[in-house]
Formats: structure tokens, C-alpha cells, sequence
């Protein structure tokens, strides 16, 4: 409890804390698909948690606040960062409604190949994302 | 679920995002498609398609099913 006492402690886990609680939200609603388009305050948030972090270290810490102010400022640099890239841009010429798809073929999970031509004679929702497997 | 390792599928729409690549420093490829959404009828026509602005964002179960209702119905 001695370790409390210190500033630099309290403004590192103040600052952790911010990181952790802003991150858990963030990851909440984007398992909802719920993100908001404005990520200002969360931005805000986990900048905020870096200012804590950075203040703790000029209050001189003890080891406790020195592992609490690190992983603040990590998370609270990280995360706005990749909200930086996150900006997604097409290319002039990508498809339009209105126009047809184009014929393709690729490999499903089973190593098989797959023909668009099977598409045809019903409606179909395409979605392209990210993944591993 | 289909793979488009080499983005040739993805290329061929035109969906590779142009912006900073967000994917595993360790793909062979540096890019990756822009997260879309396609509504697509009998003949391979494009009825409705949605695009994120960022990676961040995907089109919620909500928009894709109105959209399927406006347009199949």
C-alpha cells in the first residue's frame, strides 16, 4: 500500500487504467460492429493515458509504477496509431453498382477450386475482408 | 469461404485499398482488400455494395440485411 502513496504511482496506474478501460470499449464494440465512425474520444482517451504515463515518469516511480506507466504508454500509443492507418482507399476503376462482377476463380478452405460461374442463377452476397487460416 | 492469397479476385474488382497497409508484416503481399460488401443478382449484377471507409469498421449485420430486403424483395 506504501507503493500508492508515491505520485508517480498513482499517476501510472491512473494512466494504465485509462489505457485498459479505453481498450476494453473499444474492443467491445468492435466485436459488435459497433465502432463509431468519430474515434475522437477514444483517441482522447488513451492519449490521455500517455500524458499519465509520461508524468509518472517525471515523478519518479517506484518499480510498481514504473510497470504500470509502461504497457499505459504502449497501449495508449499503439492503439491511436492504428487507428491512424486504419483509412481504407480504392482505386479508380474498382466496381460500381450497376456493373457486372467480374468472372474469377479461387481456392476455398477445402483446397478446391471455386468457379464464379456457379454463382450464376441466384443472388449471392460477396464480401471481401481479412482473415488467416 | 474462398482464399485471394496473390489478391488476383480482389484485383479484379478493383478493391485493393491504396491506403497504409494495415495487414501482418509477415504476408508476402503488402496490401489488402478494402472490407466490402457486394449484393450481386441471378445475372452478376451489382445491386448494393458497401465499402469501409477503414479497416475498422465493417458493414453491420443491420445495413446488410435491409439492403437484402430493399433489393430481394
Amino acid at each position: 500500500m506504501n507503493a500508492l502513496k508515491n505520485t508517480g504511482n498513482q499517476l501510472a496506474l491512473l494512466g494504465l487504467l485509462l489505457a485498459i478501460g479505453c481498450t476494453m470499449v473499444w474492443f467491445n464494440q468492435a466485436e459488435k460492429v459497433a465502432l463509431p465512425e468519430n474515434r475522437t474520444l477514444f483517441i482522447g482517451v488513451w492519449l490521455s493515458a500517455v500524458a499519465f504515463a509520461i508524468a509518472a515518469f517525471v515523478k519518479k516511480p517506484s518499480w510498481p509504477g514504473r510497470i504500470a506507466a509502461l504497457p499505459a504508454l504502449v497501449i495508449g500509443l499503439f492503439l491511436p496509431f492504428t487507428v491512424s492507418i486504419s483509412e481504407q482507399i480504392l482505386p479508380p476503376g474498382a466496381i460500381q453498382v450497376g456493373e457486372t462482377i467480374p468472372n474469377f476463380s479461387a481456392q476455398n478452405d477445402r483446397g478446391e477450386v471455386f468457379d464464379s460461374a456457379q454463382l450464376r442463377g441466384s443472388p449471392v452476397l460477396i464480401k471481401f475482408f481479412r482473415a488467416h487460416w | 469461404m474462398l482464399s485471394d492469397r496473390t489478391l488476383a479476385v480482389t484485383d479484379a474488382f478493383g478493391l485493393r485499398n491504396q491506403g497504409a497497409h494495415s495487414g501482418d508484416p509477415r504476408d508476402e503481399i503488402e496490401a489488402l482488400p478494402v472490407p466490402t460488401s457486394l449484393l450481386v443478382d441471378a445475372n452478376g449484377k451489382v445491386l448494393w455494395m458497401d465499402v469501409s471507409e477503414n479497416y475498422q469498421r465493417r458493414s453491420s449485420p443491420e445495413v446488410v440485411l435491409a439492403a437484402l430486403q430493399t433489393h430481394l424483395h
